[in-house]
């Protein structure tokens, strides 16, 4: 079938899907984990009844229509641009995966339906079977959410190892596809759990009563935890999903962890120890700021922020030296002894892991212990730190989410694979130029999507 | 059914899902700044506005995700048809998700800041509700561009030279009165619904008997603006594709044709007995109603005979009008507590369906007319056959 050329550079289809696609799956997870986080929070606003579950529980609903909105545009936008850009690309893996990118769909739709009438019928739900019924919404729309993930993490992870090739069910379960999904699971608990603790700052920094001040403090608190807690997680499912690639998909796993773009791992390194750091420096000030804080906190706390400083810097030390951009007018050094997995990063990641748990135990107490008086008691200054520390979780939340995406896509991309052993970035540029040989004799590209 | 009538059953069922929630929603965007405005005089209309713009968000992400859904079914059963259209298009379709991401910008606050926003002026709260329609509609045309050109394409080197091939304006015209048409009848629906339950309502009758009388009247007065858009479009398509028609009425899709004019008598036939009931000293006149009765009637049957149906269709136009220009003054100004009676929120439900049903006809039609192409003369059906199509065989 002829299609006329795009008569533009490759780079500028491959950013436009990078953009868009990243900017889908920020919306995207953000749905997932805080759907999950609404039904959690719908559930203990149901069994306590108390007010403040019930607020912010609509304050994520409202959020979370928001974001559903959002993403059903920016899906729009990406499904456009991979037809425009990519259209054999598209067409190959639309065929490969139709029936789990049409359950992601029809899933998504059930998630925008129950999300909308968990939101739209608040006072509805208010009362007597109603209530329960209400409380359903939120977990079908999660329910929804995450089975939508799951559907759409079976072609991501397709396309990074395909194993075999062709082969309807294998190629579901291929040697990453539950890794990735459950990498996924808390990686959206960390990214919501953050971004809405952020929102809640911004709530904080923006109110104008008590009451709204110890509303915001305490949800800030609250989705902190959570999104701290899966963040503790991350590095024990993360070396899981990179075994089972390093076995997959062996170059794929070189090139991330040695190879050409090691140091965006270096930089996804760098950033979790961020996180954890700023996380950590968040409990101190939550700990503190209540009355009778646990006399075991004065030593153990000092003590766990040099560890996770020292920990932090050392899991971002970069390994490959050569590969880091602009680094070889500074120096001819090639490898740096300290930046080695093992065992260096290893036990950086442990200190963190270890350390920043024994913090998340201590943020749990003060939370427990949290009291609209306690609250009001907390010295001036100390809330707009803590609300700055919140906004600062999300706002590092959001870069090492983009980060570890383009690190995903890196790995085959940079070994010239849009699905990996099955097509090559060579194979769109037809769409983009005429070949040589075609040039005189028509001003069209052939283009069958059916071809394999 | 064949695999390739199968194929376009899935991805014409999800069309017709999402056109019915988008072009109510395109409906009731244009239609939410002027009861706006309205609304400055007349405090119920601000009211309306509401609950149309509430509908309208409601049903936003179900609309578009129907959209993504058939899309996606379309990519995987018609690739040849998807990629043809995305590369020809590409230029105007850049065009459209700027414009869209813009009304999302506009229409999200209109709605969920509502009250903040007419706090500061409600001059630029309708602004921005005029904003927000007036850039669906420019969507709206960069769809209604790439549908005309499946059915009358033209060669041209661009994308926009593309969109405008002979159907695109009065397709765009028809539809844009077709949703004023769906979105006036279920309105009306809606509030007949609303006082068939008036045991709850107490005072709020008089409410929902204004918005009953406001979506019959756009209903009705958008209804008798289709016959002529409908026509001009037809006469196009007859112009440039003087088969299209014959295979229509000679082929199994005269049914929807008939169908089409059924349900187009019963709207005027059911809009008619409604505003009978409201009391006027002039219009009245059995003989004359025996005569409109009469033409409907003759419009269903000779839905087949192109040239003696439009004279009939002529012929009701100017029966409405004329029966409508004595009942409207009435209608508007004074209170009609006569609509408050279970026949007449009945027959307002019973209406709104019918709109609906009309307009997933006609557009069916339309899908219909291009057969046994997907694109008229350039892509056959069966050349997406599921032979060479792997979605057909995947798990």
């Amino acid at each position: 079938m002829p299609l006329e050329p795009l008569g533009i550079s490759l780079s500028v289809g491959r950013v436009a899907i990078a953009t868009s696609a990243l900017l889908h799956s920020l919306f995207a997870t953000f749905i997932v984990g805080s759907s999950l986080i609404g039904a959690v929070t719908a559930t203990c606003s149901y069994v306590t009844r108390k007010e403040w579950f019930d607020r912010l529980a609509r304050l994520i609903a409202f959020s979370l229509v928001l974001s559903t909105a959002t993403i059903s545009f920016f899906g729009v936008v990406l499904v456009f641009a991979l037809n425009i850009y990519w259209p054999q690309f598209w067409h190959r893996i639309f065929q490969v995966m139709f029936w789990p990118f049409l359950g992601e769909a029809a899933l998504f739709l059930g998630e925008a339906i129950f999300a909308y009438a968990w939101y739209y019928l608040w006072e509805w739900g208010q009362n007597g079977w109603r209530r329960k019924a209400h409380l359903a919404f939120v977990w079908l729309a999660a329910g929804c959410a995450l089975t939508a993930m799951f559907m759409i993490d079976v072609t991501a992870s397709y396309m990074l190892t395909p194993h075999p090739v062709y082969s309807a069910w294998d190629n579901i379960f291929n040697p990453t596809m539950i890794h990735l999904d459950l990498h996924r699971w808390f990686g959206n608990l960390t990214w919501a759990g953050f971004a809405l603790a952020g929102i809640c700052a911004i709530g904080y920094l923006k109110s104008t009563t008590e009451t709204d001040r110890t509303f915001f403090h305490k949800g800030g608190s609250y989705c902190f935890l959570i999104g701290y807690g899966a963040l503790l997680v991350m590095p024990v499912v993360g070396y899981q999903y990179l075994l089972h690639l390093r076995y997959g998909q062996p170059q794929a796993f070189y090139t991330v962890m040695l190879g050409e773009r090691s140091w965006l791992f270096d930089v996804v390194a760098l950033l979790y120890g961020l996180l954890i750091l700023v996380g950590s420096l968040y409990i101190i000030q939550m700990v503190r700021s209540k009355p009778n804080p646990p006399s075991s906190c004065s030593g153990f706390m000092p003590l766990s922020l040099i560890v996770i400083l020292l920990a932090a810097m050392m899991l971002a030390m970069p390994y490959q030296l050569q590969h880091i951009p602009f680094l070889n007018r500074l120096t001819d050094q090639e490898i740096n002894p300290l930046g080695k997995m093992q065992p260096y990063k290893y036990y950086a990641l442990s200190g963190l892991v270890i350390f920043g748990f024994g913090n998340w135990l201590y943020a749990l107490r003060a939370f427990g212990r949290m009291s609209p008086v306690s609250i009001l008691a907390i010295a001036s200054g100390t809330p707009r730190r803590m609300a700055s520390m919140l906004m600062t979780l999300a706002g590092l939340t959001v870069i090492i989410f983009l980060a570890m995406g383009w690190v995903r896509e890196s790995a085959r991309a940079v070994n010239g694979y849009l699905i990996y052993d099955v097509m090559r970035l060579e194979d769109e540029k037809s769409t983009y130029q005429r070949s040589s040989s075609e040039k005189d004799s028509s001003k069209e590209i052939l283009f069958n999507p059916f071809e394999r | 059914m064949d695999m390739m009538t199968n194929s376009s059953f899935w991805v014409a069922l999800f069309s017709l899902a999402h056109i019915t929630l988008a072009s109510l929603g395109v409906g009731f965007m244009v239609l939410a700044p002027i009861a706006e405005g309205l609304g400055r005089t007349r405090p119920h209309f601000t009211d309306v506005a509401y609950l149309i713009t509430r509908f309208t968000l409601v049903t936003y992400t179900t609309s578009i995700v129907l959209a993504v859904f058939m899309l996606e079914l379309f990519i995987g059963l018609f690739p040849l048809t998807n990629s043809l259209l995305f590369n020809h298009f590409r230029a105007p379709l850049h065009l459209a998700l700027v414009v869209f991401f813009i009304q999302l910008l506009c229409l999200y606050p209109y709605y969920h800041f509502w009250d903040w926003f007419r706090s500061k002026s409600i001059t630029w709260h309708i602004v921005l509700g005029g904003a927000a329609a007036a850039l669906i509609l420019v969507w709206a045309g960069i769809l209604d561009g790439i549908g005309s050109y499946m059915l009358t394409p033209v060669e041209q080197e661009t994308g926009w030279a593309r969109l405008w091939n002979p159907t695109w304006l009065p397709l765009m015209v028809h539809r844009f009165f077709g949703n004023l048409v769906i979105a006036g009848y279920v309105m009306a629906a809606y509030a007949g619904w609303r006082l068939w339950n008036n045991r709850h309502l107490g005072n709020d009758a008089g409410y929902y008997l204004m918005v009953l009388k406001t979506g019959m009247s756009i209903g009705i007065v958008s209804l008798m603006i289709q016959p002529v858009s409908g026509f001009v479009y037809a006469y196009q398509i007859q112009t440039v594709r003087p088969d299209v028609q014959q295979e229509l009425l000679a082929g199994g899709s005269i049914i929807l044709v008939i169908g089409q004019f059924i349900l187009l008598a019963l709207l005027l036939l059911g809009s008619h007995l409604i505003f009978r009931s409201v009391h006027v000293d002039r219009g009245h006149s059995y003989l004359g109603e025996g005569l409109y009765v009469l033409m409907l009637c003759l419009l269903v049957v000779l839905a087949p005979f192109p040239y003696y149906r439009r004279l009939i269709s002529l012929i009701v136009l100017v029966q409405t009008g004329w029966y409508l220009s004595y009942v409207f003054p009435v209608w508007i100004r004074h209170s009609t507590p006569s609509l408050n009676t279970p026949f007449v929120h009945g027959s307002v439900m019973v209406l709104g369906a019918a709109s609906l049903i009309l307009y997933l006809t006609m557009g069916t039609i339309r899908e219909v007319a291009r057969g046994p192409d997907t694109i008229y003369g350039i892509i056959e059906h069966q050349t997406e056959s599921p032979e060479r199509n792997e979605a057909f065989h995947a798990p």
